[in-house]
């Protein structure tokens, strides 16, 4: 009766863990997704890949775009690095130089 | 000289007709004793190309090279319609060149048009591929060009109108920035490579700083040729790399400036040989981070580039002739033929050949969900009417496999059965 008691509480216990750790799953998809009406900051040719918070802005929605399919939230292996090109050689902003 | 007589004394002749049925087909009995005798001759003294009769010619892109190969083989030794295929492997433009400025199919060739030098076909005693000369004098005639490219994307073919020509879309052949093996570099970014191969070494874009170290296989291939729109820099405007002329050479030349060797490879030669390079994962323009064309840096499911996440692909077209009478159909029904099998649309030997297409490395185009209108164009949502991701997931080395199976052929409780598997697309 005992054991059953404590099962039961271990049980509780576990679930009300997992869904504390889903509720803020939640919230960090919330915060990563966009829309049209609120785009992900881009620069178009560089610039600050990810809003500059450090935090992926992935996709959520349904892809209608390039841009939207390139950002698409997705459990892939995702390597983000800073640009390695010089601020002498380019500024980030600017058009590229050899299209 | 092999002659008839040469032929008829040959013990090596006998002994392939012996040992098979009586009732062979003329094309096969006088290929059969053509490459019995050419088995005699010096492994360096290849014979000429056109004493194999009725063989349709194909030049193929270095990606295709094996996929053509093994299909040749089932076509010419395996399919109870056997049909001899001799190819050469060539750049992306060069082979669509070879097609697309065909004037003149049943005449001398036009500027541009046909190929020279050494080809290959299987022999039919099932020994090793041999090679063989194309006329190096006035060229041979190419039936079918299999390109990585759209034609418009070769600079030599943009402003030609395309008509006259059947461009039939197969497999997604993926394209990967490589380093050496001992490369700790894990990424590029599109912006980054606009400068590597647009400046060199004077853009300072760390650690591509050795202009010697990057190769390339000419502004012809596939490679460049698909990166180019992706890091906004026109073919005539690459200043950085050294051309070599084969994908081994590429294979080679890696390792010997190994923090700073850059290149672009078929996908499809590249997993062959994976722990001879490191696949740099590639960040397009406006994305928000890198991503290799698989799921990750060791699997093989190519996920990134059916799912949108990786853009350096491109369609493997079959490039033929059309009839001039009746323009939606080939020239040459034989050239017509190969290009079925290869795209899927047909079988060989009995054998469907999209797992082949699959096994070779490439992605039949069942397992896309994005698409392109041209190579410059950006990518589209595109579900497959015949979605087969489930099936393709099953039958890659790290592929997630979440889906029903259908053994039956038929009975799923959610989705649709399509080889076997349940897919909900």
């Amino acid at each position: 009766m005992r054991s059953r008691y404590h099962n039961a509480l271990r049980l509780g216990i576990l679930g009300a863990g997992l869904l504390f750790i889903a509720s803020q799953m939640t919230c960090a998809e919330v915060a990563s997704y966009w829309n049209d009406d609120n785009p992900p900051p881009s620069s178009g040719d560089g610039g600050t890949p990810d809003g500059g918070d450090g935090m992926w802005r992935c996709f959520m929605g349904t892809p209608t775009k390039e841009d939207e399919l390139l950002n698409r939230c997705t459990e892939a292996e995702r390597i983000d690095r800073p640009s390695a090109i010089p601020k002498a050689t380019w500024d980030g902003k600017s058009p590229l130089p050899f299209q | 000289m092999w002659t008839a007589t040469h032929i008829a004394q040959s013990p090596e002749v006998a002994a392939v007709l012996s040992v098979r049925r009586p009732a062979l087909p003329v094309r096969r009995l006088a290929l059969a004793s053509f490459w019995a005798l050419a088995s005699l001759a010096s492994p360096t003294q290849a014979g000429p190309c056109s004493d194999v009769k009725n063989a349709v010619y194909v030049a193929a892109t270095p990606a295709a090279e094996q996929y053509v190969e093994k299909i040749a083989q089932l076509l010419q030794l395996d399919d109870p319609n056997p049909l001899p295929v001799i190819w050469q492997v060539t750049s992306s433009c060069r082979a669509a060149e070879s097609v697309v400025l065909d004037n003149t199919p049943s005449g001398s060739c036009a500027p541009g048009a046909c190929l020279t030098g050494t080809a290959k076909v299987w022999p039919l005693d099932r020994s090793p591929v041999k090679t063989c000369e194309l006329d190096n004098k006035s060229g041979t005639h190419i039936h079918l060009a299999v390109s990585d490219v759209f034609p418009s994307s070769c600079p030599s073919l943009a402003a030609k109108p395309t008509s006259g020509v059947l461009d039939l879309l197969g497999p997604v052949s993926s394209y990967a920035l490589v380093m050496s093996a001992q490369a700790m570099e894990g990424a590029i970014h599109a912006e980054e490579a606009h400068f590597v191969f647009g400046a060199g070494k004077v853009a300072g874009v760390k650690p591509w700083l050795n202009d010697s170290a990057v190769v390339l296989l000419g502004d012809r291939d596939a490679g460049p040729l698909l990166l180019a729109p992706r890091i906004k820099l026109p073919i005539g405007k690459w200043r950085t790399g050294r051309q070599v002329y084969t994908a081994d050479e590429v294979f080679a030349s890696l390792p010997a400036e190994p923090a700073s060797s850059l290149s672009i490879l078929p996908t499809t030669l590249i997993d062959k040989r994976r722990s001879d390079v490191r696949v740099l994962g590639f960040q397009s323009i406006g994305q928000h981070g890198a991503f290799f064309p698989d799921r990750k840096s060791n699997t093989f499911d190519k996920q990134n580039v059916r799912d949108g996440h990786y853009p350096l692909w491109g369609y493997m077209h079959m490039l033929l002739l059309a009839d001039p009478v009746r323009p939606t159909q080939a020239l040459s029904t034989a050239a017509a033929r190969v290009a079925d099998i290869l795209i899927g649309k047909e079988k060989v030997a009995t054998r469907d050949t999209v797992p082949m297409q699959l096994s070779q490395g490439f992605v039949p185009q069942c397992a896309m969900r994005v698409a392109k209108m041209n190579d410059s164009a950006p990518l589209s949502p595109a579900p497959a009417s015949n979605a087969c991701h489930c099936w393709f997931e099953k039958n890659v080395t790290g592929g997630v496999l979440n889906c029903g199976e259908c053994k039956d052929g038929m009975t799923c409780s959610v989705g649709t059965c399509r080889r076997n598997f349940c897919e909900v697309e």
